[in-house]
């Protein structure tokens, strides 16, 4: 179909998609043996330490803890790494999704274009009926598919702090729950809850939970400035 | 059995290399005769010679008999497997008859000549038929349009047999070869395609069907089972099976009457002028409309179920052909109906009527009236003026909605209204008239009542027709030559192209005398079903869109699901780093907790500093002359370090670095500093805190050697196990008598801790004054008996400070400075309330009153008013010296009094004091008013300042009280000191801090304030100096006394407004005068004690203030 050339370059693009999530994996594979090796060498270091620590100077402790430390420091080094490399790859994919959503709806506006020039020439009543029912069950299905779609742009302009999203948001607030739930979707939010609705994400970026859902953590609008989480708040509250 | 078989491989193997054999085979063969030859036949089987006589009986293999081991034996053979040997299980029997024949043949024949070339029949005809599947195993696959276009679907007739016989003949005359039936009947195909091709691209118009058509006899659009609506295949009339007289369907093309017999003519109807219609032919040969026949009275059909022909036209009375119709305003012209209404002649014709949409009802009638021969029905027909209104128009109304500019003429003629619907159908028959027949007669606009429903396809049908020429033109479509010569290209015979001329005009002929009808049925069915086609594709269409949208939004799901993964990856390894953090932390507990303790320690410790005065080692440039005072200075960054490389083994060691930090401070800074004073803060502060500590290091057991845990951790003591009974127990001094103070002020203080961290309640609160309240006494018990020396000697050293100053008593300055800090020291390390309270008091004043005597006659003014006005603002400023004593005591009792009231501290200062504190203040008051006489002269002077600094505490220990005497006074006073006490005010009450400030002894004085004058200027001072950027303590000598000019005007001012008016009064320019004086014994002082050392400096300069 020629009105699909956008969607076979979108094919093309995301043939590599695989490679590259595999290689993403495989590098967070990678690096997760190393850490778990170097997680051993601790517990060897440490064995080692507490046999011996009698007999050591404090010179040597300090060695000794010392080595144990960059260990750790390497470890969590490859953590973060696998932490980015997750967020990149999701990164990725996100992308991938956003175009497609922008595809699919281009391809649904020139079908809808094309749907209507055709009811027009053909005066068959039912085939206009039917031209209305598909259009109709694409409608929905389309806007099924726009909100959770919204659910990631959302997020990050949340984060991003723009109030923007808002207004898009604001747009279809009742149609959220279409899209069937996945039993391994990550959940969210002090309920534990997968994302639905509008969620706020915690300005703390250590928060455990991340985002949550603005009913749960009473709101109704995007609150100015930054945000945290009744968690974080206890957390600095407790730190101060 | 398999010999033959094998023989004949070995045929074939010899044939390939004879010569192996040869030798072999010479002898035996030798041996022959030619007579034996012709009946045996030799085999050389692997080397073997085997001779079979062509008698004996061979065996046929079947395919059964074939058994595994043979096909196998055959596979190993490498060059039998060489040979196509099984060409197919089925044909082996068959074949190899053959094969025994021609073997056998050869073998007898032609035994000495080199082996023969075999070869086998396969005869395709012997295969054997395939037993029958079930049914489940056939399925029906419709050839794709393509596969049958290729293919030839048209089947000759007889007409196309006796063409083909003539052409076959004129050609077998002129000598050329004939053309075979499978050849016409390709031709023919392929022209019928091409013309399929044509035809569609030309344009669908013929594949019309109008759904809504309707009978054009009865002008009925249903359309039952059993009276289907027909549609003749040329002239597309539609008529109900009933009503055009059609019992059974006929198969394949259906024409009417009209087409089939006078296809080329149009026919008119004999009864009237109307074109168009259901027509048949009437007896005499002549055509009528159906609806003519029906509703003229006299005209009947021959056969009622045919329908035809008409009969009786003959019977219509002359009158009948001379009505004029007033539709159609034509007389003569056919027979024409009346108006069944009585007494109504209006005449029209049938047709006319009909177009006209008069009221024309055709009862059920005629179902009774098939009787007889005459279809006799009941019919009523109306003239417009009798129609009843829209009884019979109603049907029809819908069915054609036109404008009616061009039925106005007709309107016109007609004598009613009302009918426009029915017109609206004239109007619309007139157009095609005039489109279709193309000249309709002027006057004879009505046309045939039959062709209301004309299609399009109708037109060049009827254009034909109207045509002189007598070959109806139908829509044949032409084909160009060159698409001719593109048919017969693939086909060779003689004349190819004459014949082809030939063939296409038969075929032309042929189409047109079928009326355009295609001649494969297929094709016919394909243009009826071309829309449903075009609509299919249409489904097909959105179908193939449908499962495309339906892939995209799978991949859509998947790439969802895949971001679900990815985030919960994501997540967990969020997670892990999380794990690989607590895994560290619970690693670092392992390995040393004594560390980790020894760090939350120290972190708490330093949270108490909050200016972060010992955060950092002192900086030499600054101070040069630090390390001159102190051998070891020690910072919180030194400790972290010293921690860090494991230096320190036990808490002992860590609580030595810390009372060092502090002690250094106190050492270095002159007591009225905010570093000393934070220093005395800390000290305090910590010494809960390493407390603490302490209490957890016992409680989790630590190996001091190896810095880790205890294998087993101690016996817990209980600790948190308390009851209020314990503490109870231990307030009642009795109870712990047989301990030493010392203990017991360990006891108290931990008591102090435990309760203290309790929940808040009444009891609580009341437990932790208490034992407030005995911490102090105690404190000041262990004060007092070694006292004796240390509280003397600091009440020596204090004194001697400021005396010592002016004097330039620079041993005593000495002393002091270096006792101080054994005091704190001391305090400190043993937690011993230093001197202060009353007690001191006692020494004091005499201390005073020697080195006080000149001053006494000028401080006392002041000194009276003082004490009323801490307790009643408006006495003092009169009531100077008259009140001198009165308000001493006033002042006294009233203290007394409200710290009785007051209880707890106030008690606890109280009750040691009651014996001696009376008088003692009383005569602290006494001298200290002399002494600020004597202020206001030159210097100040020491001891009254301290034995005041006695009624002070007395005082301020009150003042928190709420003495409605002292109130006004002690806000005044309370601010500076609340100031100053701010920063202490961690864990420790006011009350508290006042302890401490009084066991700090002088070095307290400053902080808790306990001189009116003095307190108010230094903690006035002090906070000034805390807020202006605490500059001065650690600054060598030369520059405070700079700085200190403008700070003790500064909390001259301060001191007035905190409501020590009364100087002002008393001595106009007092204030001033007395803080001027500062300068001026500081200087003195600063002289002297750079002279001796710079210590005395530090120290000395606060002291004039006190």
């Amino acid at each position: 179909m020629a009105t699909a050339m956008y969607l076979e370059h979108y094919l093309d693009s995301i043939e590599n998609l695989p490679c590259e999530l595999q290689r993403n994996f495989q590098l967070m594979r990678e690096l997760d043996q190393r850490t778990e090796d170097k997680k051993a060498e601790i517990d060897i270091l440490a064995a080692e330490y507490i046999s011996r620590v009698k007999t050591l100077s404090p010179d040597q402790r300090v060695e000794h803890l010392q080595k144990i430390q960059s260990a750790y420091s390497k470890c969590k080094e490859y953590s973060d790494d696998k932490v980015q490399l997750a967020m990149q790859t999701y990164e990725m994919v996100d992308k991938h999704i956003r175009r497609l959503d922008a595809d699919l709806a281009r391809f649904e506006a020139d079908l809808k274009d094309k749907m209507e020039g055709s009811d027009f020439e053909s005066s068959g009543g039912r085939g206009l009926k039917k031209g209305r029912g598909q259009k109709e069950k694409r409608g929905s299905r389309g806007r099924g598919r726009r909100t959770s779609e919204e659910d990631t742009p959302k997020k990050k302009k949340h984060k991003a702090g723009s109030e923007f999203t808002e207004t898009i948001l604001s747009v279809h607030p009742s149609d959220v729950l279409d899209m069937p739930v996945d039993p391994n979707e990550p959940t969210y939010c002090l309920c534990h809850q997968v994302s639905y609705g509008e969620m706020i994400g915690c300005d703390n970026p250590d928060c455990p939970i991340e985002w949550f859902h603005f009913a749960c953590v009473d709101l109704t609008t995007k609150p100015k400035g930054k945000w945290f989480c009744p968690r974080c708040v206890q957390e600095k509250r407790k730190k101060k | 059995m398999r010999k033959p078989r094998r023989k004949l491989r070995q045929n074939a193997e010899g044939r390939r290399s004879p010569s192996p054999y040869s030798l072999k085979c010479s002898p035996t063969r030798e041996t022959l005769t030619y007579a034996q030859a012709q009946r045996i036949v030799e085999v050389d089987i692997d080397g073997r010679l085997h001779r079979i006589s062509i008698y004996d009986p061979l065996k046929i293999i079947t395919e059964d008999e074939l058994t595994a081991q043979d096909i196998t034996e055959c596979n190993s053979n490498k060059e039998n497997s060489e040979q196509p040997q099984f060409p197919g299980k089925s044909k082996k029997p068959s074949s190899k008859g053959k094969k025994k024949d021609s073997s056998s043949k050869h073998a007898s024949g032609t035994s000495f000549h080199l082996p023969q070339p075999s070869f086998r029949v396969v005869d395709s005809g012997s295969q054997p038929e395939a037993p029958p599947l079930p049914a489940a195993y056939y399925r029906y696959i419709e050839k794709p349009p393509e596969d049958l276009d290729a293919e030839v679907e048209y089947d000759m007739d007889e007409e196309d047999l006796a063409w083909l016989d003539m052409v076959n003949e004129k050609r077998r005359i002129d000598g050329h070869s004939l053309v075979s039936a499978d050849t016409f009947e390709l031709l023919v195909d392929r022209l019928e395609k091409e013309s399929y091709l044509e035809s569609r691209s030309s344009g669908a118009q013929q594949s019309l069907i109008d759904e809504d058509a309707f009978c054009c006899v009865c002008l009925d659009d249903e359309c039952h089972n059993s009276n289907v609506i027909l549609f003749c295949d040329i002239c597309n009339l539609a008529v109900h099976q009933e009503c055009y007289g059609v019992p059974y369907i006929p198969e394949g093309q259906w024409l009417c009457r009209c087409c089939l017999q006078s296809p080329s003519r149009p026919v008119d109807c004999a009864l009237c002028p109307n074109k168009g219609g259901a027509f048949k032919q009437t007896s005499d040969g002549h055509w009528a409309h159906v609806v003519c026949a029906i509703w003229i009275p006299e005209v009947c059909f021959a056969n009622t179920v045919f329908l035809e022909p008409i009969e009786g036209i003959d019977n219509i009375p002359p009158a009948r052909w001379k009505l004029t119709c007033y539709i159609c305003k034509q007389k003569g012209l056919g027979a024409a109906i009346q108006c069944h209404k009585v007494n109504c002649y209006t005449a029209f014709h049938v047709t006319c009527a009909q177009r006209a949409g008069l009221f024309m009802k055709i009862e059920p009638m005629r179902e009774t009236s098939l009787n007889g021969t005459i279809f006799t029905v009941r019919k009523t027909a109306y003239c417009e003026a009798h129609s009843p209104s829209g009884a019979a128009t109603a049907r029809r109304k819908g069915d054609s909605p036109r404008s009616l500019s061009e039925t106005g003429d007709e309107e016109g003629l007609k004598e009613g209204g009302g009918e426009e619907e029915e017109e609206e159908e004239v109007e619309e028959e007139e157009q095609e008239g005039q489109g279709g027949v193309g000249s309709p007669l002027k006057g004879v606009p009505k046309k045939s009542k039959m062709s209301l429903k004309q299609k399009i396809k109708k037109e060049p049908e009827e254009a034909g027709r109207d045509t002189p020429s007598t070959v109806p033109l139908v829509t044949v479509p032409q084909i160009p030559s060159y698409r001719l010569n593109k048919i017969c290209s693939g086909l060779s015979f003689q004349r190819k192209n004459q014949f082809m001329q030939r063939l296409h005009n038969y075929w032309l002929l042929k189409r047109q005398a079928r009326n355009g009808v295609p001649l494969i049925r297929r094709l016919h069915s394909h243009l009826q079903s071309q829309r449903n086609a075009e609509q299919r594709e249409q489904d097909e269409k959105t179908s193939a869109v449908k499962e495309e949208l339906k892939y995209w939004q799978k991949l859509r799901h998947d790439l969802e699901r895949a971001r679900l993964l990815i985030e919960l990856i994501r997540k967990r390894e969020k997670l892990k780093r999380e794990q690989v953090k607590v895994q560290q932390a619970a690693m670092e507990l392992e390995l040393m907790p004594f560390n980790v303790l020894l760090r939350t320690t120290l972190d708490l410790l330093q949270e108490k500093d909050p200016a972060h005065i010992f955060s950092e080692p002192v900086n030499l440039s600054e101070v040069p002359d630090y390390l001159e005072f102190i051998s070891k200075p020690m910072d919180f960054s030194t400790m972290r370090r010293k921690l860090e490389s494991h230096l320190y083994h036990t808490l002992e060691e860590f609580e030595e670095d810390f009372n060092l930090i502090v002690t250094n401070c106190m050492k270095y800074n002159a007591k009225d500093t905010i570093f000393h004073r934070a220093a005395v803060r800390l000290r305090d502060l910590g010494g809960a805190i390493l407390r603490h500590a302490r209490r957890q290091a016992e409680n989790i057991g630590y190996d001091p050697e190896r810095g880790t845990h205890l294998p087993e951790s101690p016996k817990l003591e209980d600790f948190y196990r308390f009851s209020w009974e314990d503490v109870d127990n231990i307030l009642i001094p009795e109870n712990r008598a047989h301990l030493s103070p010392e203990v017991q002020l360990k006891e108290l203080l931990e008591k102090l801790d435990l309760v203290s961290a309790m929940r808040s309640s009444g009891a609580r609160t009341r437990r932790v004054r208490l034992l407030r309240r005995e911490i102090n006494a105690l404190r000041q018990k262990l004060a007092q008996p070694p006292p004796l020396q240390p509280p003397s000697l600091n009440k020596t050293v204090s004194n001697g400070e400021l005396p010592a100053g002016p004097r330039g008593d620079a041993a005593v300055l000495e002393q002091a400075l270096q006792e101080e800090p054994e005091d704190d020291v001391d305090r400190d390390d043993s937690k011993l309330p230093p001197p202060p309270t009353l007690e001191p008091t006692g020494p004091a004043p005499s201390l005073s009153e020697q080195e006080s005597p000149p001053d006494p006659p000028t401080l006392k003014p002041i000194n009276d008013s003082k004490p009323p006005s801490r307790l009643l603002k408006p006495r003092k400023v009169e009531e100077d010296e008259l009140l001198e004593k009165s308000p001493l005591q006033l002042g006294s009792e009233p203290l007394q009094h409200l710290l009785g009231d007051n209880g707890i501290n106030r008690l606890s200062l109280t009750a040691p004091d009651t014996p001696a504190g009376a008088p003692l203040s009383g005569v602290g008051r006494r001298t200290s008013v002399l002494f600020k006489k004597a202020k206001n002269g030159v210097k100040p002077q020491r001891s009254p300042d301290r034995s005041l600094e006695n009624g002070e505490d007395h005082g301020l220990a009150g003042s928190p009280a709420s003495s409605a005497s002292i109130e006004d006074e002690h806000h005044s006073r309370k601010r500076p000191r609340s100031r100053s006490c701010s920063e202490s005010e961690g864990e420790r009450s006011p009350q508290q801090e006042e302890e401490t400030g009084m066991t700090n002894g002088f070095g307290k004085h400053t902080e808790s304030g306990s001189d009116s004058e003095c307190s108010l200027g230094l903690s006035g001072g002090l906070a000034f100096e805390a807020c202006s950027g605490m500059t001065p303590p650690k600054r060598s000598r030369g520059k405070p006394a700079l700085s200190r000019v403008p700070f003790l005007e500064g909390v001259n001012g301060d001191s007035d407004y905190n409501g020590s008016d009364h100087r002002s009064q008393d001595a106009p320019g007092g204030p001033p005068a007395q803080w001027c004086s500062h300068p001026c014994p500081p200087a003195g002082r600063a002289e002297a004690g750079r002279a001796e050392t710079g210590r005395g400096w530090r120290e000395a300069l606060p002291c004039p203030l006190l």
